[in-house]
C-alpha cells in the first residue's frame, strides 16, 4: 500500500507557500518556510546525533517548536512521542523508558529531575538553520513504520503506550480532509484546544498542515481565562474549530460565544467524548450558519473513524442521544460483533469493532495485548448500528472518559496505594445524569490516624499522575467493602456514595 | 426577583459533587471540585433559575469559594 499523504508533496507544498502562516500558540508562531527549514536542519541533526530508528521525545506543551520536532520526526522517518510538560518527571521517565526512546527534546526546560544517563537537548536551538546541512529528502519509511506513540492511562498502573503506524496517520488524514466543510484553504484558519498528547491535535495539525492553513492551538493559561480564550477566539479569524464536547460546552455558557465573536467559523469537529445534544441544539441555534460534526475514534485507529453532521443527525433522530458517526462515510469498517466475536445485525447492541487502513497492530510491549478478532480490533465500547449511523453507548471494561481523556481506575488506583497510610484504594466515577463522568472518586482504606488531608493526597499524587486523573473526591473508611469473592464491592461503594 | 442564597449554594454543591464544595477553607478550583463539567452545570442551572452570569465578564478568582460565586450571582441580580 502506498501512502496516501506522500511526505515529499507535503515537503514540495510547503516550500512553495513559505510566507504563508503555519503555527501560532502563546504569542508565538511559525510560517511554513520556517517550519520545514527548522524541521529539515532537526532531522538531519536526529540522525546524526541519535543514529538509527528510537523514538524522540518532544517534551513541552503548544511551543512552535513541538510540531518543527513532530515533523523533523516524520522527516527522518523516527517516531515522535509527544509529553505534555504538566505531566510529573516520573510518568515522563516512564514514558521514555517504555517507549525506548532514543532522546528526549524539550521546548522551554527538561522535567525534573530526569536521570542523566537519558540523553535530552533543547529543540529550538537544535533546529537553528546554520547549525547542519538540512535533510535534503525525507527519509523513505514503509506504511507499516511507526508515525507517533501516544501514552495513554494503563490498566496495569502504568502508562500505555499505543504505536500508530504511518500508513493510519496517511488514512485518517485522507479522510478527515475530506470531510465537508474541514477542507481548509491556504492561509484559512483552524483552532486546536487539545493538548498534542491527546490525539484530538492530530486532528488540528493534519488540517491546517495537508492543506497549508493556519493552525492556532490555545495555550493553557487561555484554556483557563475564559475572556482571554474569547480574546484569542475571535483574533483568529478561524474557519474550523477541533475540540472536545466539553470545551464547546463552556464556550457555550456565555452568550457572547456566537457568530460575532467568531464570524467565519463555518465548522466545529468535535471528538473525544459523547456529545450531548442539548449542547449541539444549543450551538447549532447559536451559529445557524456552521456545521458540527460529532465524531467518534479510539487513540488506536489513530484520532477519528466516523463522523456525521449533528444537524442532520438530530432532523433524523428526534430524541435520545445523538450517533458518532455514519458507517458509510468511515475511514475504516465498523461493525458490531457479539462477545464470541459473530458480526452482529443492524439494531443488534455489542461491541464497536474496527477494520482498515487506520487501526494500529498492537500496544508497546509491556501495555497489554490488543484485542483482535478476526481481523477486527475490538474496541471495547459498546454500541450499535442503525439506519447506517453508529452509536456509541459506553464502555465494556472499567475504563472511563472524563473530559475526553482515557482514564483506567487502575491506574490512579496504583497511584493511590503509594500514599502513606493507605492499606487499599479503589477508583470509581460519579456519574451525572446523562451518564457522563463528572468526578473521580478515591476510596482510600486507612487508620483513621493515618489519613492526610484531600490537599495533601492531591498533591503526592500529583507527583505520579497527570492532572486530568487526580480524584477531585476523597472518600477515606476504615474498610472497604467486600464482595464475597474478596474484591472491592464497587456496587456498594457506588449505591451508598455515589448515587 | 428573589432568589434564596440557599438555592444558589444547593447548586454549587451540586455541580461539585458534595458539600464540601460549601466549606469556607476550601478552593474549589485547586481542590478540583470545579472542573469543566463543573462550570457547565453551574452555568446553565443559574441559566435555568434566570440568572445570566457571563463567565468571561468573571474575576478569575471568582469561582473559588462558595462565597465568591454566592457575591457574583448577587451582583448580576
Amino acid at each position: 500500500m502506498n501512502e496516501s499523504v506522500n511526505w515529499n508533496d507535503l515537503v514540495t507544498r510547503c516550500a512553495k507557500s513559505p510566507h504563508l502562516p503555519a503555527y501560532e500558540s502563546g504569542g508565538w508562531g511559525l510560517s511554513y518556510g520556517q517550519l520545514l527549514t527548522r524541521a529539515r536542519v532537526l532531522a538531519a541533526a536526529l540522525n546524526q546525533l541519535w543514529p538509527g530508528e528510537g523514538p524522540i521525545l518532544l517534551y513541552g506543551h503548544k511551543q512552535p517548536a513541538l510540531p518543527v520536532g513532530m515533523l523533523a520526526c516524520l522527516l527522518a522517518g523516527r517516531a515522535y512521542v509527544p509529553c505534555d510538560e504538566s505531566w510529573p518527571a516520573a510518568r515522563v521517565e516512564a514514558v521514555f523508558r517504555q517507549a525506548g526512546a532514543a532522546a528526549l527534546l524539550f521546548a522551554d526546560e527538561a522535567p525534573a529531575p530526569w536521570p542523566e544517563e537519558f540523553p535530552t537537548a533543547p529543540l529550538w536551538p537544535m533546529s537553528e538553520p546554520g547549525i547542519i546541512e538540512p535533510l535534503a529528502a525525507p527519509r523513505p519509511c514503509g506504511p507499516e513504520q511507526t508515525a507517533y506513540i501516544l501514552f495513554s492511562s494503563g490498566s496495569t498502573g502504568q502508562p500505555k503506550g499505543i504505536p500508530v503506524p504511518r500508513r493510519a496517520l496517511a488514512n485518517f488524514a485522507r479522510w478527515i480532509t475530506s470531510r465537508p466543510g474541514l477542507t481548509l484553504a491556504p492561509g484559512e484558519t483552524v483552532v486546536g484546544q487539545a493538548a498534542f498528547s491527546f490525539d484530538l491535535s492530530l486532528a488540528d495539525l493534519t488540517l491546517a498542515f495537508c492543506e497549508q492553513g493556519r493552525l492556532v492551538s490555545l495555550t493553557r493559561q487561555e484554556l483557563a481565562d475564559p475572556a482571554l480564550l474569547f480574546q484569542r477566539l475571535s483574533a483568529s479569524g478561524a474557519a474550523v474549530l477541533v475540540c472536545t464536547p466539553t470545551f464547546l460546552e463552556l464556550c457555550l455558557c456565555d452568550k457572547d460565544f456566537s457568530p460575532a465573536l467568531m464570524p467565519k467559523l463555518r465548522a466545529v469537529f468535535c471528538c473525544g467524548e459523547v456529545l450531548p445534544r442539548t449542547a449541539a441544539e444549543k450551538f447549532l441555534a447559536r451559529f445557524p450558519g456552521a456545521s458540527l460534526l460529532n465524531a467518534y475514534g479510539p487513540t488506536e485507529a489513530a484520532c477519528a473513524v466516523c463522523a456525521v453532521n449533528a444537524a442532520d443527525a438530530l432532523l433524523i433522530f428526534k430524541e435520545g442521544p445523538l450517533p458518532v458517526g455514519l458507517a458509510a462515510e468511515a475511514a475504516v469498517e465498523i461493525a458490531v460483533l457479539s462477545p464470541e466475536g459473530t458480526v452482529l445485525a443492524e439494531g443488534e447492541p455489542g461491541e464497536l469493532a474496527l477494520r482498515g487502513e487506520s487501526v494500529f497492530s498492537g500496544y508497546l510491549p509491556g501495555s497489554g495485548d490488543a484485542r483482535f478478532s478476526g481481523g477486527w480490533y475490538r474496541t471495547g465500547d459498546s454500541g450499535f448500528v442503525k439506519d447506517g449511523h453508529i452509536w456509541y453507548t459506553g464502555r465494556l471494561d472499567d475504563q472511563l472518559k472524563y473530559c475526553g481523556w482515557r482514564i483506567e481506575p487502575g491506574e490512579v488506583e496504583a497511584a493511590l496505594r503509594t500514599l502513606p497510610g493507605v492499606e487499599r484504594a479503589a477508583v470509581l466515577p460519579q456519574r451525572a445524569p446523562d451518564g457522563r463522568v463528572r468526578r473521580i472518586c478515591a476510596f482510600l482504606q486507612a487508620e483513621e490516624s493515618a489519613r492526610l488531608p484531600d490537599e495533601e493526597a492531591r498533591r503526592l499524587l500529583a507527583l505520579h499522575l497527570p492532572a486530568y486523573m487526580l480524584p477531585g473526591r476523597f472518600v477515606w473508611l476504615d474498610e472497604l467493602p467486600v464482595t464475597e469473592n474478596g474484591k472491592c464491592d464497587r456496587a456498594r461503594l457506588t449505591r451508598e456514595f455515589l448515587l | 426577583m428573589q432568589l434564596s442564597d440557599d438555592v444558589i449554594l444547593n447548586l454549587i454543591a451540586s455541580a461539585c459533587g458534595t458539600s464540601r464544595a460549601l466549606e469556607e477553607d476550601v478552593d474549589l478550583i485547586e481542590s478540583g471540585l470545579m472542573d469543566s463539567l463543573a462550570r457547565i452545570t453551574l452555568f446553565e442551572g443559574l441559566e435555568d433559575l434566570g440568572v445570566e452570569l457571563s463567565p468571561t465578564r468573571l474575576s478569575p478568582d471568582a469561582l473559588r469559594s462558595a462565597r465568591s460565586i454566592l457575591a457574583a450571582v448577587h451582583e448580576a441580580l
